[in-house]
């Protein structure tokens, strides 16, 4: 049975976006952290900071490579997570809930239709040989 | 700006989809060129990461002097090499400080949308990685059976204190296989990855000393990783001006900085 909560959406590249209170809540998703593996560093960007939907808003490593974190979404960053640089395996125990990253005020809200629901989530995911 | 190295490039074909071409096509690679310092040698693979799509890029770089790059989010400090203190430069990819000299430096871009490089899993990219590095050194160097992939269980995690690449071990290191009953196998070369959207950057670094590999052999290795990479053509060239011309920018804007590069 799919862990794949379906009160948010997805991005194909694996962060998710949950609309709560004006904002949106942006992480990664349980598969993408089980597939970085131990995670070493994560760098988030500071409140106020502008982040486009598929662009860059922030970089973790792993072990033997840093990857980009995409965000899903275009606006502002309102509040930034920035415990997670210390807590790391937060995002190991609870990547959809206490392992949030940012939230951002949307200047596009509609882009948040354009990403995938939960079952279309776990359809590429699928796809990927999960 | 001193010129410096240059790399390679291949495209997946002039015809077809890429993602299922076999043949990636024509390849261009950049030539070896004059030394650079060390910003101007990091920065131009970051540069080469934005433009190269679907193809395949290597690039090979020499050092005017000895220079330390330090891993992504490593703590910032300077390093003595040859007796001397060397200001530190940021590379994109992770992992520890890497004090470049004689040792060959060679960074690899590719796509990620097709093999081999078509996993989400970094360790399963870094495994890719490395058995590519290891085929290419063993068949263009006279090292044949004697190098291998360390191999084990990954343990970084428990090493980001220590500062030194080469004193840390990764299942990734490239080593060699000891002479001796009960020696260890002695790293010659550690890789690290950086991935931005639908393409990966392979950033190595080699011990000459140990390898066999010159200035002058670099190329051969490097031909060597783009036929394994199924590259149709090898091209090699000097970096191109549009690329010189941003990593220019970049360098003057960040890298070059003392200030950035210490912002950890």
């Amino acid at each position: 049975m799919s862990n794949t909560p379906d009160d948010r959406r997805y991005a194909s590249s694996h962060e998710w976006a949950l609309e709560a209170d004006g904002k949106v809540v942006v992480g990664i998703s349980e598969f993408a952290v089980a597939e970085l593996g131990d995670l070493v560093y994560i760098d988030l960007p500071e409140v106020g900071a502008s982040v486009s939907a598929g662009e860059a808003f922030g970089e973790i490593e792993s072990v033997k490579a840093v990857s980009e974190l995409l965000s899903p979404i275009s606006g502002e960053v309102m509040e930034v997570h920035t415990e997670l640089e210390d807590a790391l395996d937060t995002l190991v125990d609870s990547a959809y809930d206490d392992g949030w990253m940012i939230k951002i005020k949307p200047s596009k809200p509609e882009e948040l239709k354009r990403l995938l629901e939960a079952d279309a989530y776990d359809r590429q995911l699928s796809d990927e040989g999960e | 700006m001193n010129a410096a190295a240059k790399a390679a490039r291949g495209d997946p074909g002039k015809s077809g989809n890429p993602e299922h071409c076999d043949n990636p096509g024509e390849t261009e690679r950049d030539r070896q060129g004059e030394p650079a310092i060390s910003a101007e040698n990091r920065v131009p693979a970051e540069r080469i990461l934005d433009v190269s799509g679907p193809t395949y890029w290597i690039r090979r770089a020499l050092w005017t002097a000895p220079a330390a790059t330090l891993g992504r989010f490593q703590p910032y400090r300077e390093f003595s090499i040859g007796g001397q203190p060397r200001p530190s430069v940021r590379r994109l990819t992770g992992g520890g400080a890497i004090l470049h000299d004689q040792e060959c430096t060679l960074t690899l871009i590719a796509p990620t949308g097709r093999p081999p490089f078509d996993r989400l899993a970094p360790l399963d990219l870094a495994h890719v990685a490395a058995d590519l590095w290891r085929s290419a050194l063993s068949s263009s160097t006279s090292l044949d059976e004697s190098i291998r992939v360390r191999g084990g269980t990954p343990s970084e995690r428990e090493q980001t204190g220590v500062e030194n690449c080469f004193l840390r071990t990764s299942p990734f290191d490239l080593v060699l296989r000891p002479r001796a009953k009960g020696a260890r196998p002695e790293k010659v070369g550690g890789l690290a990855l950086y991935r931005r959207g639908g393409q990966l950057m392979v950033q190595s670094s080699i011990r000459r000393s140990e390898t066999g590999l010159s200035p002058e052999r670099d190329a051969g290795f490097a031909r060597r990783l783009g036929e394994l990479l199924r590259a149709g053509s090898i091209v090699e060239s000097d970096l191109p001006q549009e690329i010189k011309v941003s990593a220019e920018e970049l360098v003057a804007r960040r890298y070059g900085h003392p200030e950035w590069n210490r912002r950890r």
